[in-house]
């Protein structure tokens, strides 16, 4: 069977067509079915089950049907949930254990939504592809020998797998809507600051981002309704006069302006992926709005900028892995030194130990100023140039990634060349942007995803636009 | 500007981030680094003049809260649970020697 | 000879005060010194779990704003929170959140009279941290302990200029900073729990330029400064008077042995990493706020030592007095700045002399203070009318102060035979003749046993027929042996 939209799924369940209990699982049974696909790195049958009998008991007894009651869904294991291993796909948590739960599975479990089980991604979410995973690759829905794109792949694949209705993810710097490109699925990085990073293992503080892999902008919106705004436990959430709301505000299309970003159609761009976008781009012009090339020169430097800001922000985040208090610690440490030493070295994959040199690098004692002080003023000139775009359009739009997913192996003899798969990505996570990658087509039967970007703040006039992008031409 | 990263920096950088590396991995990195290092060289050509780094991408300012006890439900035997190693209540690490 | 003519000491101080929020500067978590359970004021936050989030205490930035004003300075308008990077078992997270280049203070000094003399030490800057946890290593043993209760705790970092010139100014500065956190109400100021901490600076040198700098750690007690510094000073000179090097090194300081000792050197300097928290948002603070908490600033110790001294009290006098204010709210203070100099010279001896040790001593109550007021003020004019002796004084104002209230004065008087005795000189020598009458019992207390003079208090009052006070009687009997001692001597 195939998940209907979220509100009908809540529906049946209030209407007593079906039952929590018979939806988690059916869920289990899609997970195992799909196993050759390596989405998920554990599931919480047990938890699941128990949650789901709960919410059955009552809707028996009358009570009020919350908004997801019922709804199974999926957490990429960088997620801190109840109940669940968190690994972050890393050795270093193999076993830890959440003595508290994120804000984001917080508010999902309060709907009655119930988390089954913990989607694969590259180790502390470093990665393009999963390939990074301490554990293993998860495949790509449409080849079995590409990869699901990252650092969220095993959350888009369970997704576009129709495992479950819905998935949560973490968007760095492209890791939501890589994956949804790679995979055929609506993946939506809302704002910095629209969704609670409390709870979620930070990768980079100030461009982690929490977003949702779903087959529609209805049920985006739905779930982004529910998990964003501000929350106490998080100093950098925006205020919620900002939230997602769960309804879609027309618009007159005639009165929006689109750009196209200029630098995302250069020559890195594969041709078939252009002419898929352009084909996509030709049809929302056709709904009657300006659609206008842009340029923002500056958007070449966003991946520079990245790769300095993201490692230093890495390799901060990740001094708390010493194996002290948490996570693996080597026991026949012969002393203190030893003990950090060994600890982190086998704990950490090897794209960590990379990204953590790096960022200890630019930001040891004389490479600061040169590196990440230059790095964040030239993120201001980033927003600088993004935000006189906006002055003048209401929405960025361009391809998602340069390219279809590739090959499982293809990339990894170069880091570089696999960093440069988020080039289209990484700028939104700069700027704090919302951004979101929507199913455009198709190349050799694999898919190939839209980006459209909004102002900050601004994400319901973007999912708004969305939705009049889907109905008019999907 | 010549940014090779030698492999002393390596050794170095390693020491502060608390990694081992082997030989082999002590010259892989000086040469991933170096390649990672070498292409955001780009940023210094960048003019600057006049902007700030920038602090908080979303504009926020002044987030605090009041000075409250908070519950956050949770029991020190919850947190002390993933400690390797616990004695009468403290976290047990090798000894530090000053 | 003064030591210190010979190499030029230059001191600056680096002061931990632990601010009095209820709970930690960034998890709501308590802030409590005497916490004897491990681990137990704690959370996710102050135990460095993934994905745990800071979130500022608004609580800790009005005190730091607070300390601003006390520091002769005002809080920054900007400030922001840096991480700053090392590894250590009781730093949970792998970094202190700390203010690097932005802090929430810069400049300020702080004043104080040495030697006669009006000193003034700049400050540099002054920063908010989060207190790293306690780390203990049992003897004997492979392994270290880590309680993280006071992992979190806010503390305000103060930096001194390198102004300070001897190790006497060095405690006067420790001991002026103590008085102006608890005058600006930001730390409870228990030296015992390390509240106030200091890391001293110091280096010497036979000329104008500097030395090599000497850190002492985590000082804590005004005294140990002071030793500190001397036994450094004495340390390093005898290294540069026989041409030896003095090391850049970090130092611990030994009290009960009295020495220092040598924890690390320098020489590898830590490269910490900073950057800037993006958890934190940035402090902006606007003018009213800032005003409101200048308005919100007590009279600072500075104001009263002056007025006090105008009154031609004595400086030993004056800090005790400065002290005491913390207890009672000022209110003593006040109330003296209100007398006339004659009044002030009497009452604040009774203040100093009696009332602050009984209100030192613990389960002791005292009169309120309204009363004492009266009291000193109707005992000042008994004094002035010469009828009342500073013996019998000092009785009545000791007894009445543990009194539920405050009794007629003049009646208390006549009920206590307190009042100055017409006939004194014939009691003082009824003391000397029974002192000479009992050579046995007067050897006896000369030669320690103190008892014995309750005997001859007895006999005084048989021959005087219980007309006079016993403890006035003890007092002239005690004076007399006193003597006796002096012509032993």
């Amino acid at each position: 069977m195939s998940w209907p939209k979220i509100e009908s799924i809540v529906e049946s369940l209030s209407s007593g067509q079906t039952t929590a209990t018979e939806n988690v699982k059916v869920a289990l049974s899609n997970i195992k079915k799909n196993s050759q696909y390596q989405t998920v790195i554990s599931t919480l049958d047990k938890e699941a089950l128990e949650r789901a009998k709960l919410i059955d008991l009552d809707i028996l007894n009358n009570k009020k049907v919350a908004k997801l009651a019922g709804v199974p869904f999926i957490a990429k294991d960088n997620f801190l949930v109840f109940g669940a291993p968190t690994t972050a796909a890393s050795n270093i948590l193999k076993g830890f254990h959440a003595p508290y739960q994120a804000t984001a599975i917080d508010k999902l479990e309060s709907e009655g939504a119930i988390c089954v089980a913990k989607a694969n991604m590259d180790a502390f979410a470093h990665g393009s592809s999963t390939e990074n995973s301490d554990f293993f690759v998860t495949k790509n829905p449409y080849d079995l020998e590409r990869v699901a794109g990252g650092s969220s792949g095993g959350s888009a694949a369970s997704v576009a797998l129709d495992i479950v209705p819905f998935s949560v993810g973490t968007d760095t710097g492209g890791s939501i809507r890589q994956p949804a490109s790679f995979c055929n699925v609506v993946g939506f990085k809302p704002s910095y600051g629209m969704v609670s990073r409390s709870g979620v293992i930070a990768m980079g503080s100030s461009l982690d981002t929490i977003g949702t892999f779903s087959k529609n902008i209805a049920d985006t919106r739905y779930v982004m309704s529910i998990i964003s705004g501000r929350d106490p436990l998080d100093s950098t959430t925006l205020d919620d006069s900002f939230k997602i709301v769960n309804k879609h505000q027309k618009m007159t299309l005639s009165k929006i302006k689109i750009g196209i970003i200029k630098e995302y159609l250069a020559d890195d761009l594969n041709p078939d992926v252009k002419k898929v976008i352009l084909s996509a781009i030709n049809k929302i012009k056709r709904m009657g709005l300006v659609v206008d090339e842009v340029s923002i020169p500056s958007i070449d430097l966003a991946l520079s900028v990245y790769y300095v800001l993201c490692p230093a922000e890495v390799a901060s985040n990740l001094s708390r892995y010493d194996g002290q208090r948490f996570g693996y610690s080597y026991l026949e440490a012969s002393n203190l030194e030893d003990s950090y030493l060994k600890s982190r070295t086998i704990g950490f994959g090897d794209e960590a130990k990379t990204r953590i040199m790096i960022g200890s690098y630019v930001l040891s004692s004389g490479y600061y100023d040169a590196y990440y002080k230059k790095a964040q003023t030239v993120r201001t000139k980033l927003i600088n140039d993004f935000n006189q775009v906006f002055k003048n359009y209401d929405f960025l739009i361009g391809p998602t990634v340069p390219d279809v997913a590739f090959k499982i192996g293809e990339k990894s003899s170069s880091k570089l060349e696999m960093y440069l798969n988020d080039i289209m990505t990484v700028a939104a996570n700069l700027v704090g942007i919302p951004a979101i990658s929507l199913p455009a087509g198709f190349v050799n039967n694999l898919p190939v995803g839209l980006q459209l970007m909004g102002q900050i703040g601004k994400d319901n006039q973007l999912l708004d636009f969305c939705q009049e992008i889907e109905e008019n031409i999907c | 500007m010549d940014k090779k990263i030698t492999e002393e920096d390596v050794i170095k950088i390693a020491k502060l981030a608390k990694l081992e590396l082997t030989k082999q991995e002590i010259s892989r990195y000086s040469m991933e680094l170096t390649e990672i290092i070498e292409y955001v060289q780009k940023l210094n050509t960048v003019k600057t003049t006049g902007l700030d780094p920038t602090v908080s991408v979303n504009g926020l300012c002044n987030i605090s809260r009041s000075d409250q006890q908070i519950d956050y439900h949770q029991t020190p035997a919850s947190l002390l649970g993933n400690v390797p190693r616990v004695k009468d209540n403290f976290i047990q690490v090798k000894r530090v020697i000053e | 000879m003064n030591q210190e003519n010979n190499y030029k000491l230059t001191i600056g101080i680096e002061c931990h005060v632990q601010l009095k929020t209820k709970t930690k500067l960034f998890s709501g978590a308590l802030n409590v010194d005497d916490q004897e359970i491990p681990n137990k004021d704690i959370n996710h936050i102050d135990f460095g779990l993934p994905g745990a989030l800071p979130v500022l205490n608004s609580n800790a930035i009005y005190l730091a704003s607070r300390a601003a004003f006390a520091l002769n300075s005002k809080p920054q308008r900007f400030s922001k929170f840096d991480r700053k990077h090392y590894f250590y078992p009781d730093l949970p997270m792998g970094y202190q959140i700390t203010q690097y280049d932005q802090p929430i203070i810069i400049g300020g000094y702080v004043q104080f009279i040495s030697n006669n003399k009006l000193v003034k030490i700049n400050i540099t800057r002054a920063h908010l941290e989060a207190d790293a946890g306690k780390s203990i290593h049992p003897g004997n043993k492979d392994y270290s302990l880590v309680d993280l209760n006071r992992s979190g705790t806010p503390l305000l970092e103060i930096v001194s200029e390198p102004d300070i010139k001897s190790a006497l100014q060095a405690r006067q500065y420790a001991e002026t900073l103590y008085l102006l956190m608890r005058y600006a109400d930001v730390t409870n100021g228990n030296l015992y729990y390390g509240n106030m901490r200091f890391d001293v600076n110091i280096s010497i040198s036979r000329n104008k330029d500097l030395g090599q700098r000497v850190e002492i750690k985590n000082v804590n007690s005004f005294k140990s400064i002071e030793r500190a510094i001397n036994y450094e000073y004495k340390r390093q000179s005898k290294l540069l008077d026989t041409n030896q090097e003095v090391r850049q090194e970090t130092r611990g300081w030994d009290d009960p042995k009295g020495c220092t000792y040598s924890l690390r050197s320098k020489e590898n300097a830590d490269d910490y990493r900073y950057m800037p928290d993006p958890d934190l948002p940035p402090i902006l603070l606007d003018e009213a706020y800032i005003q409101d908490v200048k308005k919100s600033m007590p009279l600072m110790p500075d104001y009263w030592f002056y007025k006090l001294k105008d009154l031609g009290l004595d400086e030993s006098i004056i800090y005790s007095l400065l002290e005491d204010g913390l207890d009672n709210d000022f209110k003593n203070l006040k109330f003296i700045v209100s007398l006339n100099k004659e009044e002030a010279k009497l009452i604040t001896n009774y203040i100093v002399n009696i009332e602050i040790p009984l209100t030192h001593e613990s389960n002791q109550k005292i009169l309120n203070i309204e009363d004492r007021h009266k009291l000193y003020l109707s005992t000042y004019s008994l004094v002035s009318q010469n009828r009342i002796n500073s013996t019998a004084l000092k009785i009545l104002i000791k007894d009445i102060l543990m009194a539920s209230s405050l009794p007629d004065i003049d009646s208390y008087i006549k009920s206590h035979n307190l009042a100055q005795n017409s006939n004194q000189d014939e009691l003082l020598e009824v003391a000397i003749n029974t002192i000479k009458n009992n050579p046995k019992v007067t050897k006896d207390i000369l030669s320690g046993q103190d008892k014995a003079i309750q005997y001859l208090v007895g006999q005084v009052m048989k021959e005087t027929k219980g007309q006079a006070n016993p403890l006035i009687i003890q007092d002239i009997i005690n004076q007399e042996i006193e003597k006796l001692k002096n012509v032993k001597n």
